[in-house]
Formats: C-alpha cells, structure tokens, sequence
C-alpha cells in the first residue's frame, strides 16, 4: 500500500495530490500504458474531485474513490471514439520511454505492460495496490468472476513470456 | 498466482512510474486556484469534450422545446462524435435560448427563493435596451483586457504589480480566543469576525444544516423542542440548481445561509473549421455549467416561523466569507469562459443578483489592476460584496478584480485574499502568494493594496494583521527541470528541486517590510498561529520543530526557538495564557510515517524556550474533522473542554498541568455517521450539546450523563 494511506492529514488539495497522485497515474499507466495518457487521466480524476469536495465520509471512502474515478477515466479515455480516432502517432508504442533505463533490468515490468489492458489493470490493483479480488471488483465495476479470470489469464502469460527467466512453480 | 519475486519486481518497475513534476505543479495551481481554466493542459481540454458530446444531446431534446416556448432560434448540432471546436453558450434556463439575442433574459437568471416564502424582488429581469445603452460603452477597456487574456492562456511570469496604493494603516487588534459568556460560539480566528459553520448557537436556539433541511432547535437546560425546519429549495423556476446550502450565520434576528448554485448551459458546434483536431477553442471549459454563489436571508425573530426576506446572489464558485457586526462579506472566484461579445457585457462583466434582478458590476468597480496581463493575469475575477443583513437586507457595494481568491484572512477592518500562480524562470519553476488588501467599513469595501510574497499559503491560520502589520507564513518549493532528447522521445526530469518555508512582514501597502527565509529545508508549514509580537508555526518532515518568532520589530523578525518532537500538530490554538494547544499527529521520528491522533500542550510563556507539557496519542484513532477544520475544534479554556469528532465519535477531553489530557466522554455519532463528519459540539450554559446530520442530543457538563436528544 501507498505509505501516506494512513495520514489522513487534510483535504487540502495539495495534501491529496500529495497523497493520491502517484496512486491515480499508475493506474492510469497501468491500463494505458503511456505517460501522456496517464498525466491526462490524472488531470481529470482530479478535475473531477473538484466537483465533489465535501463529500468523502472517510479517509477509506476517499482512497477508494480516487482509485475508483482512475479505473473509470482509465477505461473511458482508451475507448472514447475520439481517442480512437486520433491517436497521436508518437505516442503509440511509447511504454518503454518513460522508464528507459529499466528497459532490461525488469522483464516482468515489461511483461505485465504487454499484457491487455483489463488484465493489466487487475495485476496492477492486485498486486501493487494489494486490493482483494472482491474490492478489485467494486472498484472496477467487473465481476468478481471476470477479475479472477483477468488474473488467472495474466498469470498464464506472464509464464510464458518469462519461461526461461523464472522458474514457475 | 505471481510468485513473490514476480510480485517485487513488477512493484520496483511501477515505482519507477510516477508523474512529471510539471505535472503535478499543473494539477496544483489547478486544484488551488479551484477553477482556474488556463492552467488546465490542452490535451485535457480535449479530454472534456465527450461531455459536450452529451450536452449537445441534451440541447437537441431541449432546443425544439425552448423554441416553442420563446421563439428562440435554435443553434446548429454537430453531429456525433464530440464536436471538434464548441463555441458558443446557449443557455438553458432563461426563456430565451438564442446566442444572437442581445440580453436574454437568461442573462438575468433568477436567485432562488424557496418555494412557499415570496421574495420580495421583483421577477423583472434586465431589460436589453436599458443596459446596452447604459452600459455598452464603459466596459469597452475591460472587453480589451479580457479578450487579450482569453487569447493568451496561463500568463506564468509574474511581477509584483502595486496596484492602488493608500497610506491607511490597517488597525483593529487581531486577538483571538472566541468570546464564551454562557454558550460556545463557531471557533474563529478573529474575535469580532464571524465565520460561517453547519452549526449555530445563539444561546437559547441551535440551528443545524443538514443536507437539504435547516433545524432551528431550542435548547433549554438540555431540554430540547424543534421550532421549526426550513427545505432548501433544490430546485428554482428558472431551472438554477442548488447544490445545495453548505454554511449559515446567525446575528440576532437574521438567519443567512449560503448556497451554491448552477446553471446548465450547452454549447452549440460550430462546423469544423480546422484541419488540426487538436485546436480547440478556449471556449469550452466549462463544459456544462455557470455557477451562483447565494446568500438567503431570513428573519427568524419568530424562530417557529422563519420567512425569507431576501436572496442576494454573484457570479461564480465560493470562495470564502466572513461576518462583521452584521455585515456579510462574500467572495468568489468567477472564470470568463466562451466567446466574448463587445456588446454583451454580460459575457465578460461580472454580475451580482439580488432576488432576481441580475446588474453588472460598473466598471469603476472592477480592477485589472497596473499592467493584466504582465501580473499573471488570467481570464477571471474575484468578486467582493458587502452585504448589510439587517432589516431586509441590503447591497452595500461590490468589487471585482482581476484574479482569484484561495485564502482569505479577515481583521474587522481589512481583508485579505491570497492565490497562487507559478513562475518559470527559464528551466526553474516556482510560485508565488499574490495578496488583495481591502478596506472594510460597513459593507463598503475599496481596494487598498497589491503585493507578492514569494511560495504558497497553508489556510487562514498563515496569515495575521496586527498593530498595522500584515504576516504571512509561506512555504516554497522550486524546481529545475532538465529536458533532453528528441522531438519524438522527449525525456525531461527534475534535476535540482527545494522546498523550504519563510516568514514575511508587510506594511499596509504590502511591501515586504522584513522576513525570516529559508526555514526547515524539505519540510512544509503543517500549522501557524500568530499570538500577538510572536509566530508559531509547524513544519515537517519527520520529527515536527514547532518555531516561536518575534515580530515585535516587523522590520527584523527573528527565530526565538525551534522544539523538535516527533509527529506534527494541524491546527494550533491558544488555550489560555501561556498556553498553546496542538492537534495533529503522532509520526515514526525515523521514517516521518504519520501515526494516530496526538493532543500536545505546549507551554509558551517563554517563547524562547517553548516545552510540550503533555501529550495524549489516541491508540487507534487517526481521522479527525478537526486536523483540517478548526471549526470542528471546540477548545475553551475557561469551562475546561477541549473537543471534537474522530472516527465516528466525538470526544471531549479536559486538560490540567497536573494530570494532563483526561478524556471526559466519547459520544457515538449514530450509525450514518460512521465517521464523525459535519459534527459539531457547543455548550450553553452547563449543558453540552453533540450535533450531527441526524440529530442534537445535550448531555450534563459534569460527568456527561445524556439528558435528551431529537432527531432531525
């Protein structure tokens, strides 16, 4: 878990974005797989919060709709018509841009970003965000049954793209 | 399913992940200018318009509609996927819908009275012809400033503009500690400045809002009867939508509450005009709405039967407000967004409404101040009025300037308006706090001063006027950034960055008079509190030094003392002579990692050699309201409380040098409010009284036993 998840400090923006920034781009990385792409989403989850201050119950509640809001702007962004339409050149297969200097060290990195894009979301709320399938499912708006699948599925090709690397149990 | 060394390494790359610093600095003068449009990326821009995709929808079921209704023309759609460039607004509210029409009625949106209680403002809106010819002509510099700084975006280079300049010297004593005869008041910082809360007490009555329903409750010796409750109307019949009432003041027979309210607008496309998909107008932002900020006024002198008096109302979001003996002093910050018309000042010019009769604000009452668009100036305003609750109420003045508001700090005669903007200096990036100084007096407000002090303001808490001295602690963070590679694969990362805290002391004319800078690198102001000649404030990172500065000499500040201890205190408030009280947060000293709720009593009465007294970590706990809201904060030295909700409960502890913190009661705020959010404790007399969003109950001060309680 992110380590400020306990601060609970303020809802000063600046102490949000403090705290729920990294969380919201990574998500959003995770499901677009480009940094462009997740400094926008950011932008907008936080954009969004803007429209709904006042109204967490909870620091719990407030994590939680961030990671929620990330998810959806996540899935809307990738699918929105226009998105589709005009997809800047440079900024398809850009992953390894942003973290070059990785490129070889971290195979299973690598191998998790060429996954799709929902299973990447699922290994990404699961074993980064160390979310359960059921909360997974709640903040994704997917069966808990699609979840395990999406993670049963990533599971299987990580082994194959990391045969060799890894020994799988 | 992964393996754990599949698990670690996935982790390590995605903590490689992590937004620019460019970025983040955006999203930040984004969420603390609350709407400033400019600095929204124009690839989020583009993100926006699925939403007037969705509007032009609504527009296409509504126009035939309104078209019926007033003849309005209606505006071409552009058909389906979420128009390229979106131009004009249609407005949805009015009667009459057209873009061409000169002064629709929609430009007089009507406030929003509730719906049994007649106003007494008249339901005649502007008529065209009077303000065209009366108003056409004056506001033409204004229309050249304006349509300079929609052309031109984020303006990030910033000079210190002195504006207007006046020798007055700003007076009135700046003392804190709220008045406790016989009942607890809203904790403000400012004795004699009233500051606006869910939850009021005159003494003998409590009024409570709760979502869309005020409660006026008497209170006698616990004992407790509703007199009456009032809805809030959700809803007017101009279509305004209220988002609802969030505070309320009480001053003798006068209840105001204060509402935010919007309008639904559309755009109307206009056929696409470009080659280049990524131009797009700046006329889109905000996608669907105009936002009102109210103040409804009601007579409550017979408190079963309230009746709205009067409804005042002004362009944008809420800022802030305060109250000084029965006047009201609202601010918000109003974005001019869309296309401008040179003939249509209510495209560009602010407005204020009361009841339902909408007026620009005249030119000579708006600033642009020395030189817009070299000050940092951005398309939008900040909006003062002055508003007279007495009798039915009554527009004093208003004022406009070029800008926003973020904090606001109030003294009986002078009020403040901090924000923020960023400074590039070439690869640095940094910012600035810029400052409003305006005079007071009975609802007349005049601009007084201009100034800049450098880094950003925590809250209110930062700021202070005393003995004709303005001071302010900031916190600044600078930023170098190295940009390399090629046009297709830029890379940029931040090579040299800083972050440190300052204190400056202003004249009445905001020139930096003396300033402590440079103060506890790494770390930021969590909390400040200025107690008359001395400064206390709070930084941290990891263990939290509690500075003590004399500003008895303004032109030579200096640092008395620095106590480090580990966690950090979020709100400080003097307790009684001598005496500063803490809350904030306990934290690991080697790894900073903030831990539960922690009281501190802080000894001052040597500010040279500040000493905490006592301490009380609460196991378990570590959300509290009141870490971000000193109003959820109840510290009155004299009946010995010190209270507040946490975790679903609110909790009442006494203090004594002998035995330190002692917790007197935890009170259960009831299923629904499993967190203790909106609740509020006041006592009257020796009753106290926990208010939350369902209900009152009061309970003996000695030994806290229940007397009664009511449900909303």
């Amino acid at each position: 878990m992110n380590e400020n998840t306990k601060t609970h400090e303020s809802a000063d923006p600046r102490i949000l974005i403090e705290k729920y920034s990294s969380a919201v781009y990574r998500i959003a990385y995770s499901y677009t797989g480009n940094k462009h792409d997740a400094e926008d989403i950011m932008q907008e989850v936080f954009l969004r919060y803007l429209g709904k201050l006042r109204s967490f119950s909870s620091p719990e509640h407030e994590k939680a709709w961030f990671l929620r809001v990330a998810v959806n702007c996540s899935k809307s962004f990738h699918n929105s018509a226009w998105r589709r339409k005009i997809i800047p050149i440079e900024d398809c297969g850009e992953l390894a841009d942003s973290n070059e200097q990785n490129d070889c060290e971290l195979p299973v990195f690598e191998a998790v970003m060429s996954l799709p894009p929902k299973q990447r979301l699922c290994v990404h709320l699961y074993y980064y965000e160390d979310l359960s399938i059921k909360q997974i499912s709640e903040t994704s708006g997917m069966p808990e049954s699609t979840v395990k699948s999406h993670l049963f599925r990533a599971r299987a090709a990580l082994e194959q793209k990391l045969r060799g690397d890894y020994h799988v149990k | 399913m992964l393996n754990e060394d599949w698990k670690k390494e996935y982790k390590t790359g995605m903590d490689r992940v992590s937004p620019s610093r460019e970025s983040i600095d955006n999203l930040l003068n984004v969420m603390t200018s609350k709407a400033s449009a400019r600095n929204i990326s124009p690839r989020t821009l583009r993100r926006l318009m699925p939403f007037a995709a969705c509007f032009l929808l609504v527009a296409a079921l509504a126009i035939p509609l309104s078209k019926q209704i007033s003849g309005g023309r209606s505006v071409p759609l552009a058909s389906g996927t979420g128009g390229q460039v979106a131009a004009p607004y249609v407005d949805l509210s009015g009667a009459a819908p057209a873009s061409e029409d000169k002064f629709s009625a929609a430009t007089a949106p009507a406030s929003t009275p509730s719906s049994e209680i007649s106003s007494p403002a008249t339901r005649t809106s502007l008529s065209p012809s009077e303000t065209a010819s009366s108003d056409k002509g004056d506001y033409s510099e204004l229309y050249n400033v304006m349509s300079k700084l929609q052309s031109k975006g984020t303006v990030r280079a910033y000079t210190s503009a002195g504006a207007e300049s006046a020798n007055k010297a700003p007076s009135a004593p700046a003392s804190d500690s709220a008045a406790s005869q016989g009942y607890s008041d809203t904790n403000i910082q400012v004795a004699g400045v009233q500051e606006s809360d869910i939850v009021k007490t005159d003494g003998k009555y409590i009024y409570s809002l709760a979502g869309e329903k005020l409660s006026i409750v008497k209170a006698e010796n616990g004992a407790l009867a509703m007199a009456s409750q009032i809805p809030i109307s959700v809803k007017d019949s101009s279509g305004r939508q209220s988002s609802g009432a969030f505070e309320m003041y009480v001053s003798g027979d006068r209840l105001i509450v204060l509402r935010n309210s919007y309008e639904y607008h559309i755009m109307a496309a206009e056929p696409e005009s470009s080659n280049d998909s990524r131009v797009i107008a700046p006329s889109i932002w905000p996608p669907r709405s105009k936002s009102f900020v109210s103040a409804d006024i009601y007579d409550i002198s017979d408190r079963t039967s309230p009746k709205l008096l009067n409804s005042f109302s002004q362009d944008g979001s809420f800022v802030s407000s305060r109250m000084i003996d029965g006047v009201l002093y609202l601010l918000s910050n109003k974005g001019v967004y869309g296309e401008i018309v040179r003939e249509r000042p209510d495209t560009f010019v602010p407005q204020v409404y009361c009841g339902a009769e909408a007026s620009l604000i005249s030119q000579k009452d708006i600033s642009v101040g020395i030189d817009p668009e070299k000050s940092g100036g951005s398309a939008q305003y900040l909006i003062v009025a002055g508003i007279d609750t007495s009798g039915n109420g009554k527009l004093v003045s208003n004022k406009a300037v070029l800008g926003y508001g973020s904090q606001i700090y109030s003294s009986r005669t002078n009020l403040y308006v901090t924000s923020y903007s960023g400074i590039t200096e070439g690869s640095t990036y940094t910012g600035a706090t810029k400052l409003h100084r305006f005079s007071l007096n009975s609802g007349n407000i005049s601009l007084e001063a201009e100034g800049t002090v450098p880094g950003s303001v925590l809250n209110q808490f930062s700021m202070d006027e005393h003995a004709g001295c303005f001071r302010i602690v900031t916190t600044v963070y600078s930023y170098t950034v190295s940009v390399g590679g090629t046009d297709k694969s830029a890379w940029s990362s931040v090579s040299q960055s800083r972050q440190y805290n300052s204190l400056y002391t202003l004249d009445s004319n905001l020139k930096i008079k003396g300033k402590i800078e440079d103060l506890a690198p790494g770390e930021r102001v969590y909390s400040a509190r200025f107690i008359g000649d001395t400064a206390y404030f709070v930084t941290f990172r990891q263990v939290d030094p509690l500075f003590a500065a004399d500003l008895s000499d303004p032109a030579n500040p200096r640092i008395l003392s620095a106590l480090k201890i580990p966690g950090f205190s979020q709100y400080l408030h003097p307790y009684s002579d001598g005496l500063l009280f803490g809350l904030g947060h306990d934290a690991d000293a080697d790894s900073g990692k903030a831990g539960y709720l922690k009281l501190s009593m802080f000894d001052i009465s040597d500010p040279k050699n500040v000493k905490e007294l006592s301490k009380l970590v609460i196991d378990g706990t570590y959300y509290s309201e009141a870490s971000y809201n000193h109003k959820a904060v109840l510290a009155d030295a004299a009946k010995n409380i010190i209270a507040f909700p946490a975790d679903g409960k609110y909790l009442i502890y006494s203090y004594s040098r002998e035995q330190g913190f002692k917790r007197e009661a935890s009170i259960s705020a009831g299923s629904s409010m499993k967190y203790g959010y909106n609740m509020r404790g006041l006592y009257i007399g020796d009753v106290f009284y926990v208010v939350s969003a369902e209900g009152i109950s009061s309970y003996a001060v000695k030994g806290y036993s229940q007397i009664s309680k009511i449900s909303f």
